[in-house]
């Protein structure tokens, strides 16, 4: 073992920063239950995408373009023009653009990758498992039983309280079975040598490593990246507040694999002195290269970075010629007589709805809005404490829902007997002293069940709404039920929000959306995901309780807005899953509005046919797409929001006459009526972010499968009950998409495209929101997203880049 | 012979034929018609498999014997459960792998693997039992590399691979002995000799017996060669409910079969009692530790085919032939279900456990023992039974756990409704063995007190071991033995290491490594 050193190393502040920034790289990752998108690459907004594509490239060998081929592919098939090419160049201050992608692939493939200790030593262990792979099996097996909610490690932790890192130190140390599998009978010694406390451990291991400051944050973050899915687990625990974390923190996590390094550093220099010494010169090699080596990453994406921006070109121009067919015309609202009125998610799957809606009737008119609409609550289940957020997860839930009924205690002892009775069998099946009684005479039942799985799956469209007809919710704080005033703020600023402020029809449908499906650890992803990737269902019944209130309208009319009294809110859900419609309470639909939405359901049906691998004109096509929806072997459900690639801020009549294929967002918004820009700037700062969540989650998915999308569905493996998935057996945890919701099986199902915001606003509100909210500018001048201006009077758009405007030309 | 047993021997052949013809034209049709001939195939193996225990009721469960393939009442309820299976494991693959490559192959090495299984239920004669279990296990083989690039699967199936040659030739020397030692290969023969014999058995045939233990402890995952089991999850879902379900049963069904031979060997019934006993203890134990469900479920496995092995040694075949079925079912289910995982978990956290106090427990001893006891006199008064404590005993620690475990922070389950689904549990326990035993033969195991107890011993064990990993977690010494659990008790890092260290193998490259080329090529396979 080395020598101990005299005098023990400390962290400088520097170092301190270094191991900050590197933690700080990582963005969260929600638990299963409360599925909802992120953008893995948040946390490195503050750098340019190039750059940190270039890093990512360097450091872990993560790909954030596409293959070479696949542009070219969109290239011989007409999607990307020469025109968008040199326009791409253009705007990236190139003087043409590199059509010999050959080249690129060949630069590619000479690139430098970083190597971690473990990487280094893997090269000799052909015949061995190897190092790389085996400790992040035990950094997984670890965190999963720490985090687990009756996880084995849970109350080893609980009653010592001792951190993160020592909890997983106490283990090792007392783990013998890495060195028998490892064939490295000494290796526990090392393991006993670390030190107890995690500062320590940096010192020392930044100080025996070499470790200069230059590279830290560089090794660091490498190391974080090895284990990419369980440091956004950790960094989701720590995302809202830190009570809930058990004391696990990023920079315990990094010490832990950091600690791994050190032990096989010092074991190799003083176990096996041959291997040791070629180590030392290939770890001095590795850390002279990896500064020149980003640069070279940044240099051979140079020119892939183009065709991506082509590509992304090529898509504005068929939006932004779409819109070039709208007229001043269209702007005028040439119904008096609006009968219904439909206020939707501003999911891109609403689009194909509104649009089957809206074709009904010119007296219907549709609305987008985030899909809380504005309900910013969390719930527990009747009978139950374990509460759920229903509400985006950048906000922490500030009012709790109840639901009230003049027997709701019964309710309440009705709904927890059932849940106890379940739950209690479901435990009696799985223990050790009583599951093989339970195969024994409860075993044969399985055998139907398997049969009527696989024959008679049960098919019932109501199975998406959980509460009844009549319920009745109140809103609390803690303890203390909120007061009119507040109940009356929440329903304006939905309804400012919203633009919907006069002109009332006499039906408004409040539309939440929620996904049908079973067997499926990834379910609640295609909920909705502004309702915390649960269904709408309980935001529209709480938005219509209050909305419908006659004494919140009186005073709606105090400030402004007035409601009919013949107007209606009704609450209902969209299932995305079969498009079907559905009203929530006991409103009765007249005939012609039943009518609409049910032929609205048959056109949303038929567009998304082909996609599912069904017939746009079969006869049973509602029938087929019902039954695959409740299919347990079903991995594609349905799409889902892939390809989503656009977000529309502005009023509905500049978009209705196109046909945006479910591709795009759309926020209702008229900047006429907002003189302060404060509603914009609340659009850009929320659903915007969310929606930039959503589009670089799929993004990521797509470009980089193996480490930002959680691979093959046919071999997830749910882990630690509700935290994520492992690909088969063990490994790393697996964060984002599987590879079935966005891959057909013969192509992608999501088109990797930076998104595009257009926005109907004056150029100057605009620009003075992006200079405001750091986030905002972030996202916008680091190449995130685009930000695109329509003027209405015009027509004409213009892009936001380099801080100016420039008009968006077609060929 | 009679028209009707050679129907039913037309009936039987034909199921292994039908997924064999189905594996044929999977592997060589036309790919567009692929799921729908195995559809086919499996629903009519189905209906083969349905009409076959029809006539087996009509018949009164007589056995049709042939040369090379016999129909027994024990076979006729495997073929139907393993009928099932395929039917239902087929039918779940087309959409579960929709978009996979080598979907022709997939589908293909499925029917193959269930023809094969039902061939073994069949086969009378000594050597096509051979053949057929080896094909069960090849075909398998290709089946969890389904994806070869992944280094995890790769270094299982490499494991399997050897532990399964290594239970082959000990069982192919078993049936060497046999023939020798009787001049014969045809299975019924045999085992109607060792039914009738007075005679004591000769060390040749202690050794046959020892050693078709022996190949059915490493076919059921025993420890310490269980971890290719729960390695394995490596491949499609499918893949795991196939082996769960189907496949790894086989090793109980050989032990019922041979029962004859292997109840007149002690020395056999007490290699499996003491393999079967330990692991059953400690994989039991090891599952409630587990972080992810199909881990949890292959743990599971293992401890189930201890006990299944157990009720063989112990001579209880009927309660054996039950566990084969009820957890073929079960678990070919709870794979296909596994998707599922985040609802179970919810409503687990719905509705957490309050900890049954001292009282409880004693409610439920008292109720649960008088309970059996009750019940078991009761219909000892209507039926013969096998006078083991053993299985009454472990029938009696699942209902002090349902007894007591009635509380969640919200509610208390009503005492008298669980007193009566105890009796009903009861009930069904006492009829479904006492329906198996109408498929059984009589038994030629002499009742032993000593494995009575040591059964009885490894039961209460795991009572106390669960009890105290569910609620002593606090006391250090009980974490020191969660651990230990946690960790598999090093047994399988053992075993992989000496694997590669007699049979070396080299594992594909992991994927997504990075580039090693600046000093080193990276083609290691």
């Amino acid at each position: 073992m080395n020598t101990v050193e005299n005098i023990a190393p400390v962290l400088s502040a520097f170092q301190f920063q270094a191991i900050g920034n590197a933690c700080a790289t990582i963005a969260p990752s929600w638990p299963l239950d409360e599925n909802i998108a992120v953008n893995p690459f948040w946390n490195m907004r503050h750098e340019s995408f190039e750059q940190v594509s270039a890093k990512l490239s360097a450091l872990g060998k993560i790909h954030t373009l596409m293959p070479p081929s696949y542009y070219m592919e969109q290239y011989q098939t007409g999607a990307i023009s020469e025109h968008h090419l040199k326009q791409a160049a253009e705007s990236l201050g190139l003087a043409a653009p590199d059509k010999n992608l050959l080249r690129v692939v060949k630069k590619q493939s000479e690139l430098f990758h970083w190597h971690n200790v473990s990487d280094l030593l893997d090269i000799h262990r052909e015949n061995k498992v190897a190092w790389r792979d085996e400790i992040t099996h035990q950094i997984s097996q670890f965190c999963a039983a720490f985090f687990q909610y009756d996880g084995p490690l849970k109350p080893i932790h609980d009653q010592h309280e001792a951190g993160f890192y020592q909890t997983w130190l106490g283990g090792i140390q007392g783990d013998k079975g890495i060195a028998i599998l490892m064939g490295e009978p000494k290796l526990n010694q090392y393991l006993m040598g670390l030190p107890h406390d995690e500062t320590d451990l940096f010192a020392q291991a930044i100080e025996e490593l070499g470790i200069d400051d230059d590279i830290l944050e560089y090794y660091l973050q490498s190391l974080l990246l090895d284990i990419n899915g369980w440091a956004a687990w950790v960094a989701y625990k720590n995302f809202h507040d830190a009570s809930d974390n058990n004391g696990a923190t990023l920079f315990g996590f990094l010490a832990i694999r950091l600690a791994w390094e050190l032990v096989l550093w010092r074991y190799h220099n003083d176990q096996a002195l041959q291997q040791g010494r070629k180590l030392r010169h290939q770890w001095a090699q590795e850390k002279a290269i990896i500064f020149s080596a980003v640069e070279q990453h940044k240099d051979a994406h140079k020119h892939l970075w183009v065709w991506q921006k082509a590509m992304e070109i090529a898509y504005q121009a068929s939006i932004v010629k779409g819109l070039k067919t709208v007229t001043e015309h269209d702007f005028v609202n040439h119904n008096v007589d609006t009968q219904v009125q439909a206020v939707f998610c501003i999911d891109v799957r609403s689009e194909v709805m509104r649009r089957a809606l809206e074709q009904q009737s010119p007296q219907v008119q549709t609305f987008g809005f985030a899909g809380f609409f504005g309900m910013p609550v969390s719930y527990s289940k009747s009978g139950s404490h374990l509460a759920r957020p229903q509400l985006p997860g950048l906000i922490k839930a500030p009012y709790q829902v109840e639901q009230e009924a003049y027997n709701i205690d019964i309710e309440h002892a009705k709904q927890a007997k059932k849940l106890n009775k379940v739950a209690r069998f479901q435990n009696w099946s799985s223990q050790p002293s009583s599951t093989f009684s339970m195969v024994e005479t409860g075993g044969l039942m399985y055998g139907f069940k398997l049969l009527k799985n696989a024959v008679f799956s049960k098919s019932t469209d109501e199975s998406l709404s959980e509460f009844s007809k009549g319920s009745y919710w109140s809103l609390k704080q803690g303890h203390r039920p909120l007061t009119f005033n507040e109940k009356a703020d929440l329903i304006t600023n939905a309804l400012n929000g919203m633009g919907l402020t006069e002109s009332f029809a006499e039906r408004v449908l409040i539309v939440g959306h929620a996904s049908q499906g079973t067997n499926n650890p990834h379910q609640h992803g295609l909920n909705c995901g502004a309702c915390g990737g649960q269904s709408g269902e309980l935001n529209v019944r709480i938005f219509c309780q209050l909305a419908n209130d006659k004494h919140i309208r009186a005073e709606l009319k105090q400030r402004g807005i007035e409601v009919p009294a013949q107007t209606r809110f009704i609450p209902m859900v969209h299932n995305t899953t079969t498009d079907d419609l559905h009203v929530l309470d006991e409103t009765v639909l007249n005939d012609e509005l039943a009518s609409w939405l049910c032929d609205a359901q048959l056109t949303a049906q038929k567009e998304r046919a082909a996609n599912l691998g069904l017939l746009k004109d079969d006869p049973n096509l509602s029938d087929k797409i019902l039954k695959r929806s409740v299919d347990w072997s079903q991995v594609r459900p349905e799409w889902g929001l892939a390809n989503n690639a656009a977000f529309v801020i502005a009023p509905r009549s500049l978009t209705a006459k196109l046909n945006l294929q479910g591709r795009s967002f759309l926020h209702d918004y008229e900047w006429q009526q907002d003189t302060d820009s404060s509603v914009l700037s609340g659009i850009m700062s929320a659903p915007m972010i969310v929606t930039n969540w959503i589009n670089m989650q799929y993004n990521a998915s797509v470009l980089d499968n193996a480490k930002y999308g959680s691979g093959n569905k046919v071999l997830h493996n749910v882990v630690g009950g509700n935290i994520g998935v492992f690909e088969g057996n063990g490994g790393d945890l697996r964060i984002g998409l599987p590879k079935q919701s966005i891959h057909s099986g013969e192509k992608w199902m999501h088109q990797p495209l930076r998104l595009s915001v257009f926005i109907a606003a004056p150029q100057e509100a605009i620009e003075g929101i992006i200079n405001s909210n750091d986030d905002i500018k972030n996202l916008v001048e680091n190449d995130w997203l685009f930000i695109l201006q329509v003027d209405t009077q015009t027509m004409k758009v213009q892009v936001y880049q380099n801080k100016t405007w420039q008009s968006f030309d077609v060929e | 012979m009679d028209v009707l047993q050679h129907f039913a021997f037309i009936l039987g052949a034909s199921i292994p034929l039908i997924l064999l013809l189905g594996s044929v034209v999977s592997l060589t049709g036309a790919p567009e018609k692929l799921w729908r001939n195995a559809h086919i195939a499996g629903f009519m193996a189905l209906i083969a498999s349905t009409l076959l225990s029809a006539l087996s009721l009509y018949q009164g469960a007589a056995g049709a014997f042939y040369d090379f393939v016999h129909i027994t009442p024990v076979s006729v309820i495997i073929l139907l459960a393993i009928t099932l299976i395929a039917f239902v494991v087929l039918r779940f693959s087309e959409n579960y792998m929709s978009g996979e490559p080598n979907q022709q192959k997939f589908a293909g090495l499925l029917q193959l693997t269930f023809a094969a299984s039902t061939l073994v239920i069949i086969s009378n004669h000594l050597l096509v039992l051979m053949a057929a279990w080896m094909t069960v296990s090849l075909a398998m083989h290709q089946l969890l590399l389904f994806y070869p690039e992944r280094p995890r699967a790769a270094l299982a199936a490499h494991k399997k691979f050897i532990f399964a040659r290594l239970a082959e030739v000990s069982l192919f020397a078993a049936f060497i002995l046999l023939y020798l030692q009787n001049n014969s290969w045809v299975i019924s023969d045999l085992m109607a000799h060792y039914a009738s014999v007075q005679a004591p058995l000769n060390f040749q045939e202690h050794m046959a017996a020892g050693l078709i233990a022996l190949a059915v402890i490493i076919k059921s995952a025993q420890l310490p060669v269980h971890g290719w089991l729960i390695q394995v999850v490596e491949a499609p879902t499918p893949v795991s409910a196939a082996l769960h379900g189907g496949v790894i049963n086989m090793g109980g069904f050989i032990l019922i079969s041979f029962a004859p031979l292997f109840g007149l060997s002690v020395a056999a019934q007490w290699l499996v009692l003491i393999v079967a006993g330990l692991s059953m203890l400690i994989a039991a134990l090891v599952m409630t530790t587990r972080v992810s469900i199909k881990v949890r479920l292959a743990w599971s496995t293992s401890a189930q085919m201890s006990l299944m092995l157990i009720e063989c040694a112990l001579g209880l075949y009927e309660l054996a032939l039950l566990h084969l079925v009820g957890h073929s079912f079960y678990k070919a289910h709870a794979f296909l279900n596994s998707g599922n995982a985040v609802n179970q978990n919810i409503l687990a956290r719905s509705a957490i456990e309050s900890p049954p106090k001292l009282g409880d427990w004693l409610f439920a001893s008292v109720f649960g023992i008088a309970i059996v006891a009750g019940i078991a006199y009761l219909a000892s008064q209507l039926i013969q039974f096998n006078w083991y404590l053993s299985p009454w005993l472990l029938l009696t620690c699942a209902l002090i756990m349902l007894l007591a475990q009635r509380n969640s922070s919200h509610h208390s389950l009503n005492i008298l409704s669980c007193v009566m689904l105890a009796v009903l549990v009861t009930g069904l326990y006492i009829g479904l063995k006492s329906t198996s035993h109408l498929f059984i033969g009589p038994s030629q195991h002499a009742y032993s007190i000593w494995a009575d107890a040591w059964v009885s011993v490894v039961f209460i064990s795991l009572l106390v071991g669960g009890y105290l990993q569910r609620y002593q977690l606090k006391r250090v010494w009980v974490q020191k033995m969660n651990l230990a659990l946690f960790s598999g008790l090093y047994i399988d890092e053992w075993s992989t290491r000496t694997t590669l260290a007699i049979w070396p193998k080299l594992l594909p490259v992991r994927m997504n490594a990075k580039e090693m080329k600046s000093f080193k090529k990276e083609s290691l396979s």
